[in-house]
């Protein structure tokens, strides 16, 4: 019964909402093998498609599967400002949905991970009243843990976009994994494709040891977008973080110095007897390949 | 170009029996595919970086990521993006 009257809340919800809609899916940071069943069947349904990825074998994928894709490529400019790129990107998508057309978004890797548009699409499309939706996508984030070995529930996991790291001064812990994203393009808020400025690196560097020992292990990763390659795993004392050689797509993993002490008024409250985690092993977040490595620079 | 090397490349995300074998033998797997001395010298490089300007350099690939043929690529570009709030 319940379930009936549901549905019937849903059908007049649906008769509702104005004709157009928008869904928006990611194809994964490996062409082609990471994209889902589900977002290549709304790929392939769509009666218009925009799409805004990094290598030309899914773009020419994508307008196989679908002729009437489209690139929002042409939205970047050398010199223009991201977010004018982005809005642009936006009232594309929006100029579609509000024809009435079942419209398909596609970016690269997970499409609500780091992506302006995707959300911001969404949202406005919601404003007027169109049916919108996001589908997962394998993000990097998720490459990393694959391919480091890394499980973000061991000591937990903080994550920040590089630049937003360090101009809010964000709070962190180093008893837990520390991701920051995109240290090969810190302060640089335009769409240059240029060779990268590493000032910022040598910025980050710096206000890191603060934190950390100098000799403290770190790896740059770049997830593989070619199944073929492996992805770029290398290993680095923090110290010498700016004198490595980095891609504007490198990442960087930290994992934790310490190991987080427990609060034993809150084991007592949670009724949680300490001696069964005091004999339970102490874990921390270095993958195997990274202490060999710097196992032997000892 | 195009077409022969793309699928080449398209067919490793759908046949992981194939990835393991170039793992083990590349030069038998590249040969079994027919590729140019080019396209086989490429991959064998192990760049990927020059895998996409090769690929970014073919007109018709280009035209899918829908770049005009004036306007040039990036070996490599951030395809995240900077999310700052102020």
């Amino acid at each position: 019964m319940a379930v009936k009257a549901a549905r019937a809340l849903e059908i007049k919800f649906e008769t509702l909402m104005k004709p157009g809609s928008l869904i928006v899916v990611g194809t994964g940071i490996q062409f082609i093998g990471q994209i889902t069943l589900e977002a290549r069947a709304h790929i392939k349904q769509a009666e218009k498609v925009l799409f805004l990825v990094n290598d030309p074998i899914t773009a020419d994928w994508i307008r196989d599967v679908n002729p009437t894709a489209e690139s929002l490529y042409p939205y970047y400019q050398q010199g223009k400002a991201r977010i004018n790129s982005y809005v642009e990107m936006v009232e594309r998508i929006l100029c579609e949905v509000r024809k009435g057309l079942r419209v398909c978004t596609v970016f690269y890797g997970h499409p609500g991970v780091f992506v302006y548009p995707s959300h911001e699409a969404i949202t406005q499309a919601r404003l007027e009243g169109f049916s919108a939706k996001m589908l997962p996508g394998i993000s990097s984030e998720d490459c990393l843990f694959a391919d480091l070995g890394i499980d973000p529930a061991r000591t937990g996991c903080q994550s920040f976009e590089a630049t937003d790291f360090l101009i809010h001064k964000r709070k962190f812990d180093t008893g837990c994994s520390l991701i920051l994203w995109q240290i090969g393009c810190i302060g640089d808020l335009t769409s240059n494709v240029g060779p990268y400025d590493s000032r910022g690196l040598h910025v980050l560097t710096e206000y890191l040891c603060q934190y950390y020992d100098a000799a403290h292990p770190a790896i740059i990763y770049e997830a593989a977008e070619y199944p073929i390659f492996d992805p770029t795993i290398e290993h680095v004392p923090l110290a010498k973080l700016a004198e490595t050689q980095i891609s504007p797509i490198s990442t960087l993993y930290i994992p934790p110095q310490t190991t987080a002490s427990l609060d034993y008024e809150m084991l007592d409250r949670l009724g949680i007897d300490s001696h069964v985690l005091a004999s339970a092993p102490q874990t921390i977040n270095i993958p195997a390949e990274s202490k060999k490595f710097f196992d032997e620079l000892k | 170009m195009a077409s022969n090397f793309t699928h080449f490349l398209i067919s490793f995300g759908e046949n992981p029996q194939q990835l393991e074998a170039f793992k083990q033998d590349p030069h038998a797997v590249l040969d079994a595919a027919g590729l140019t001395p080019a396209e086989k010298t490429l991959l064998l490089s192990g760049n990927h970086q020059m895998i996409r300007s090769a690929l970014v350099a073919d007109p018709g690939l280009k035209e899918a990521m829908g770049i005009s043929l004036d306007q040039s690529l990036p070996a490599n570009w951030p395809a995240f993006i900077h999310i700052i709030q102020i």
